[in-house]
């Protein structure tokens, strides 16, 4: 027999799923078949739209689902850690977001790699990039298929199973996608955007009401039965480094360096867009975690007198303590609320994976076909295989997704890791300085370094090296950025900088738009960049 | 080699007193909302609002980031 709240959660699913399409099939209407439009919207964007789709794209289903089940064991030290690395990740954007839409603007680049290779002069560092940010981009789709098949398998009370509502949602992310490009993808980010936010605090003030009377006989009985949820513990999650390294990924890797976010700065119209989306994103990212303290405290108390599953009977039955949160709505909630948190859940995952999808799919028929091989490709030709990459990624997440791997943290983690080697790269180009410290061979050899630490520090004790994970609480990207670092530096004072030309086009156009004025026109926001805009053929 | 650029100064340095200011006071709010700040305020008691100290502490610094943003953002860096 079904569960109660079955018939109303798939009825609001499938309403929050009909909007869903509504939106795409708008932005289909909009849409010009070039990679200009399809990529990056042609790069008009505005405030509502930019801040909102790069709130819903930061915040996956781990916003959700996670924190709940991360402060069910870490209390209030969840928020005061979390508040740290979203509101850096808002200050990244601000800082360095203008920056990039310059630059995307007058050059014309549409990912990182763009970026990346026509200041550093390389074809092989593109190449590099781009195959970094495939492979790493693939625990992040996972994720969110994981989301879908988990809310949908409790949602239905097991009328959907796991495997199915995986599969099928992924098909519907994609469908919208390959539909609408960016435009659609921005657009159901900003419904998707509002339905998360609205839910997550509705459904943490109603079930923190029934199940123990609000916050303040919350806090009553937590201290009664487990005191240290109501402090910093220190150690582990808390431990200073270890939060140092959370701000590290997620404040400043994640939003620069993650193509999906990244390609959203170059779609905004203007930099003042960036900035106050920047500002409204620093208030939504953060406070979008203070209801999972409070689900998250309510799930420990309510662990602690037997009537809510223990995390590891949790773990046991779904493979994932994430469902906790899901699990206590069906327990407390009106069944119609149920549905309308669940269709959340699935806007936080779907707003990230249809980004995902697309990074991914621009970075290989972009940045490694036509950039690296046909660089004549017919228009069409590069926005319709990126459609068939899409298609072909939501599968292998979705594959993956069916193996169970385990808690969404860990795998978000070590995508971000990953990309957080770009970092070093990105700065010498967005900060220009008197002198270009690092160079392509610099650069390249640091992100294979960064690499290699990263995976040897996360994975070694499990083929046998005699090495911790994390070791001291650091983060392994962290050691991976750190062994980067030093490599880059010390293998471009021995290697040939990019040309003066180069430095000049670039660090001196920077300069010029940041702090000395105008010095030519701008291109027009979708046409190609020509000889007269003074723009460069890399784009 | 490391190529000379025609940029005067590296962007990574405050070109204004305000500027220097507000990145000192972003920094300040970090130090105290984050570590080794919340260590002064680890506890339970004082309650506000029936919510422990250490929360509403870190709440009040995420307060301030937020607001110095929306003034910067108004005010200081058009």
């Amino acid at each position: 027999m079904a569960a109660e709240w079955a018939g109303p959660t798939l009825a609001v699913v499938g309403i929050y799923i009909a909007l869903v399409a509504l939106v795409g099939g708008l932005a289909w209407r909009r849409l010009k078949v070039n990679t200009e439009d399809f990529w990056v919207a042609s790069r008009r964007l505005g405030f509502l739209v930019t801040f909102l789709s790069i709130s819903a794209t930061y915040h996956s289903a781990f916003a959700v689902l996670t924190s709940t089940a991360v402060s069910a064991t870490t209390g209030v030290a969840w928020w005061v850690g979390s508040f740290a690395w979203t509101t850096v990740a808002a200050l990244v954007v601000w800082l360095i977001g203008p920056r990039m839409w310059h630059l995307g603007r007058k050059h014309g680049y549409i990912t990182l790699a763009d970026m990346i290779a026509d200041f550093y002069e390389s074809r092989s560092l593109r190449v590099l990039v781009a195959i970094i940010m495939a492979v790493f981009v693939v625990p992040y789709v996972t994720v969110q298929a994981i989301a879908y098949g988990l809310i949908l398998d409790i949602g239905s009370g097991g009328l959907i199973p796991y495997e199915v509502g995986a599969l099928a949602l992924s098909l519907v992310t994609v469908a919208y996608v390959i539909l609408g490009g960016q435009r659609a993808s921005s657009w159901i980010d900003v419904l998707q955007g509002i339905w998360m936010y609205a839910v997550v605090w509705a459904v943490a003030i109603l079930v923190t009401f029934v199940a123990v009377g609000g916050p303040g006989p919350l806090i009553d009985r937590i201290l009664e039965t487990k005191p240290d949820l109501l402090t910093v513990a220190g150690t582990g999650f808390s431990a200073p480094l270890a939060l140092f390294s959370l701000v590290l990924l997620f404040g400043l890797a994640l939003p620069i360096t993650m193509q999906h976010l990244q390609m959203k700065l170059y779609a905004a119209r203007d930099p003042p867009t960036i900035k106050w989306s920047s500002v409204a994103t620093a208030i939504y990212l953060s406070s979008i975690y203070i209801p999972a303290i409070f689900t998250g405290l309510t799930v420990a108390y309510l662990i602690g007198t037997g009537a809510f599953p223990s995390m590891a009977t949790i773990t046991a039955q779904y493979g994932t303590s994430d469902a906790a949160l899901p699990l206590l709505a069906v327990q407390y909630a009106p069944a119609i609320l149920v549905g309308v948190l669940f269709a959340g859940a699935l806007a936080a995952a779907m707003s990230t994976q249809d980004n995902f999808l697309m990074a991914t799919a621009v970075v290989v028929t972009h940045d490694i076909y036509r950039k690296t091989f046909r660089p004549d490709a017919n228009e069409r030709f590069v926005v319709n295989s990126g459609r068939l990459v899409m298609i072909g990624l939501a599968f292998l997440g979705w594959f993956f997704a069916i193996l169970r791997p385990g808690l969404i943290l860990d795998l978000v983690a070590l995508s971000v890791a990953g990309v957080l080697q770009f970092v070093p790269a990105v700065f010498c180009i967005v900060f220009p300085a008197k002198r270009v410290w690092l160079t392509k061979t610099g650069i390249f050899v640091g992100i294979v370094i960064g690499e290699i630490v990263t995976l040897v520090t996360l994975f070694g004790p499990r083929i046998g090296v005699p090495i911790e994970v994390n070791p001291f609480t650091l983060h392994a990207g962290v050691w991976g950025l750190i062994a980067n670092f030093v490599a880059a530096f010390v293998i471009s004072l021995f290697t040939p900088s990019p040309s003066p030309e180069t430095v000049e086009r670039i660090h001196g156009y920077l300069e010029k738009q940041l702090y000395g004025g105008k010095t030519g026109p701008e291109r027009p926001a979708s046409g190609p960049v020509t000889a007269a805009d003074g723009g460069s053929d890399q784009g | 080699m490391q190529a000379v650029s025609t940029v005067q100064r590296s962007h990574l340095l405050p070109r204004r007193r305000v500027t220097a200011i507000l990145v000192a006071w972003i920094f300040f709010i970090y130090l105290m909302g984050q570590w080794p700040g919340w260590q002064i305020a680890n506890h339970v008691e004082p309650r506000i609002l029936g919510l422990p100290f250490i929360f509403v502490w870190a709440t009040a610094w995420w307060g301030a980031l937020l607001a110095t943003m929306i003034i910067a953002a108004w005010k200081v860096w058009k």
